[in-house]
C-alpha cells in the first residue's frame, strides 16, 4: 500500500500553490479548477462539540465554513483542510448539517465534510495535503532556482 | 585505514537512515539511489573487501553508476531531464568496461601500477573510464554554471560558480590522468608520477573548491534547521499534553512522522504539524477555559493546565470561554509564542503535577 505522504505528493502535482502563500489566491485557484464560485465564511463557535471547519457543496457553489476563534495560521489551515477535501474529491454525508444549519434545505446540499479528527482515511489525507500546501518551505518560483535552493543558497 | 572505516560507517548509516525517503518523491529517490551507489562503490574499494572479491572491475563499474546517478540527481532537482546521450554514453561505457576487462583477463586496480608496460586493452579500459568521468563532470559543471546565471547576484551566484569551477577542475584532472595512459600504451617513454602530480593537484584543488562553494550555504541552512529542531523540542511539553488529552488530533505518531516526514528539509513541515496539532488541542480545550483572555505566556500556560484538569476531572464546560491570546499571523510568531507557553507549561507542571491521570481513548490515530 502506498504511503499517505506519497499519495498526497502526487495529488499536489499540477496544483499551483502561491509562493509566498496567499489564501485568497489559492482559493481563487481552486475555484477556477472547479469552474464554480467558492465562498468561505467564518462561523464563530463552530468548534464547540462540532467540526472546526466544514465544506458544503451545493449544485452551484462550494461553501467553506471555519471557526475564527483561533490563531490566523490555524484558521487558515482549517480552510486549507476543507480545500484539500475538494481537491481530493472526497465524498461526505449530511451528518451534523441539520444541527448546525437547521434552516438549510438538505436537498440542496450535495456533499458535506467537516474537520473533526484524523481517524478516517479521508480526513488524514485532507490533513496531510493541507500540511504540504502550507507547511513546507519552497522559494518563490524563479527567484533563486531549484538547484541553488537544493544546495541551501538563500537570497 | 581508520579514515576509510569512519567514511564507510557514515555512508552506510546515511544510506540506511534515508531508506524511508524512498516512499517520498522523485527527488528523494534520486538522492538515495546516488548515495547507495556511492556507498557500494566505496565499500568495494575498501582494501579488505576488494581483496576478498578480487575483481576491481566491480568498484569501477559502481563508480560509473554513482557518477551517473549524481548527475541524474542534479538534473531532477534542477527540474530537467537527463539527455538521451548521457543514458547512451553510460550504457556504452559500462558495456565497454566489462568487455575490455573480460578480454584482458582482468584490469588492475590502478593505472599507475602498470607503469610503462601498459597493455592496449588496459589502456583502453582506463581511457573509457576517465573519458566518461570527464564527460559527466564537465556536464555537471555546465549545469552548475547555468544555474549560477539564474541565481541572484552575491553569495548564491558566487557559490554556484565556485562549485562549477571545482567540478571542471576534477574533470580536467581525469583528463590529465588519461593522457599518460594513452602515451604509455603508444610506447612513449613517460613517467607517470611526473604527469600525475598536476592531475592530483587539480583534483584536490577542485574538490576543495566544490566543497567550499557548498559549505557556505550549507552552514546557513544548518543554522536554520538547528533553530527549527530547537523549536520542535521547545514545543514538545505542550504538544505532549495536547496529544495525551486529544489523541484524535494527532496526524502521525512520532515514529510514523519520521517515516512520512523524513529528511532535513522536512523539519519545517514537522514544526508546522506540531503547531497545528497544539492549536487543534487548544481549540478543543476552549470550552473548559474560564476567566479572562491570557495576555502572557505564563498566564496562557496556567489557563491550559487548569482547563486540562477541569476536563480530566469531568467538570462541565464553562460555556463562556474567553479564548486564547491573539497571535500571528506568521508561523514564526506562532512558534515564538507557543514555545514560550510550552516552557512556562513545563515549569508549571514540574512544580504542580496533574491532579488526575489523563485518559487515553483506544483506537485513536496515534
Amino acid at each position: 500500500m502506498k504511503g499517505l505522504r506519497w499519495r498526497s505528493e502526487r495529488r499536489l502535482r499540477g496544483i499551483r500553490v502561491p509562493r509566498p502563500f496567499n489564501l485568497d489566491a489559492f482559493c481563487a485557484e481552486v475555484a477556477a479548477r472547479r469552474g464554480r464560485p467558492l465562498i468561505r465564511r467564518p462561523v464563530p463557535g463552530l468548534a464547540a462539540e462540532a467540526p472546526c471547519g466544514m465544506w458544503i457543496a451545493t449544485d452551484r457553489t462550494d461553501h467553506i465554513f471555519y471557526d475564527p476563534g483561533t490563531s490566523p495560521l490555524h484558521a487558515e489551515h482549517i480552510v486549507l483542510h476543507e480545500l484539500a477535501h475538494i481537491l481530493c474529491d472526497h465524498s461526505g454525508s449530511a451528518g451534523a448539517l441539520a444541527r448546525l444549519f437547521p434552516d438549510l434545505d438538505p436537498a440542496a446540499v450535495r456533499r458535506v465534510l467537516g474537520r473533526v479528527s484524523y481517524t478516517t482515511e479521508q480526513e488524514r489525507e485532507a490533513e496531510m495535503l493541507a500540511s504540504l500546501i502550507r507547511g513546507r518551505t519552497a522559494p518563490p518560483p524563479g527567484s533563486i532556482g531549484p538547484l541553488a535552493d537544493a544546495f541551501g543558497f538563500l537570497e | 585505514m581508520i579514515f576509510d572505516v569512519v567514511l564507510l560507517v557514515v555512508l552506510w548509516g546515511a544510506t540506511v537512515v534515508r531508506l524511508p525517503t524512498l516512499l517520498r518523491d522523485r527527488r528523494q529517490r534520486a538522492m538515495w539511489a546516488c548515495l547507495c551507489a556511492g556507498t557500494l562503490a566505496e565499500t568495494f574499494t575498501f582494501a579488505p573487501v576488494a581483496r576478498a572479491i578480487g575483481r576491481p572491475l566491480l568498484a569501477d563499474l559502481l563508480g560509473v553508476v554513482s557518477t551517473f546517478l549524481l548527475l541524474r540527481f542534479l538534473a531532477v532537482i534542477a527540474g530537467r531531464g537527463i539527455p538521451g546521450w548521457q543514458w547512451a554514453l553510460t550504457a556504452a561505457t559500462l558495456i565497454a568496461m566489462v568487455t575490455l576487462d573480460v578480454a584482458a583477463g582482468g584490469i588492475g586496480p590502478d593505472p599507475t601500477e602498470l607503469s610503462r608496460h601498459l597493455p592496449h586493452l588496459a589502456a583502453a579500459f582506463w581511457v573509457v573510464f576517465d573519458g566518461y568521468l570527464v564527460a559527466v563532470l564537465t556536464s555537471g559543471a555546465v549545469l552548475f554554471r547555468s544555474a549560477a546565471r539564474e541565481a541572484p547576484r552575491g553569495v548564491p551566484r558566487f557559490g554556484l560558480r565556485t562549485i562549477a569551477a571545482g567540478w571542471a577542475m576534477i574533470g580536467a584532472s581525469a583528463a590529465l590522468t588519461a593522457i599518460p595512459v594513452v602515451l604509455g600504451a603508444a610506447g612513449v617513454p613517460i613517467g607517470f608520477s611526473g604527469l600525475l602530480t598536476p592531475a592530483r593537484f587539480l583534483q584536490d584543488a577542485g574538490t576543495l573548491l566544490a566543497v567550499g562553494g557548498a559549505l557556505g550555504p550549507a552552514g546557513r541552512r544548518a543554522h536554520v534547521v538547528l533553530g527549527e529542531y530547537r523549536s520542535l523540542l521547545a514545543l514538545r511539553p505542550l504538544w505532549t499534553a495536547m496529544r495525551d488529552a486529544f489523541p484524535e488530533v494527532i496526524l502521525f505518531s512520532p515514529g510514523r512522522a519520521v517515516v512520512e516526514m523524513a529528511g532535513v528539509d522536512e523539519v519545517r513541515l514537522r514544526l508546522y504539524r506540531r503547531v497545528i496539532e497544539i492549536r487543534d488541542g487548544m481549540l478543543a480545550l476552549r470550552p473548559y477555559l474560564c476567566g479572562v483572555v491570557p495576555e502572557t505566556p505564563e498566564a496562557e500556560a496556567a489557563a491550559i493546565a487548569q482547563a486540562l484538569r477541569r476536563r480530566a476531572l469531568g467538570m462541565p464546560a464553562s460555556g463562556d470561554s474567553p479564548g486564547f491570546a491573539t497571535v500571528g499571523p506568521e508561523m514564526a510568531d506562532e512558534v515564538a509564542w507557543l514555545s514560550r507557553v510550552s516552557r512556562a507549561y513545563r515549569r508549571k507542571e514540574a512544580v504542580m503535577p496533574a491532579a488526575a491521570p489523563t485518559p487515553r481513548p483506544s483506537g485513536s490515530a496515534r
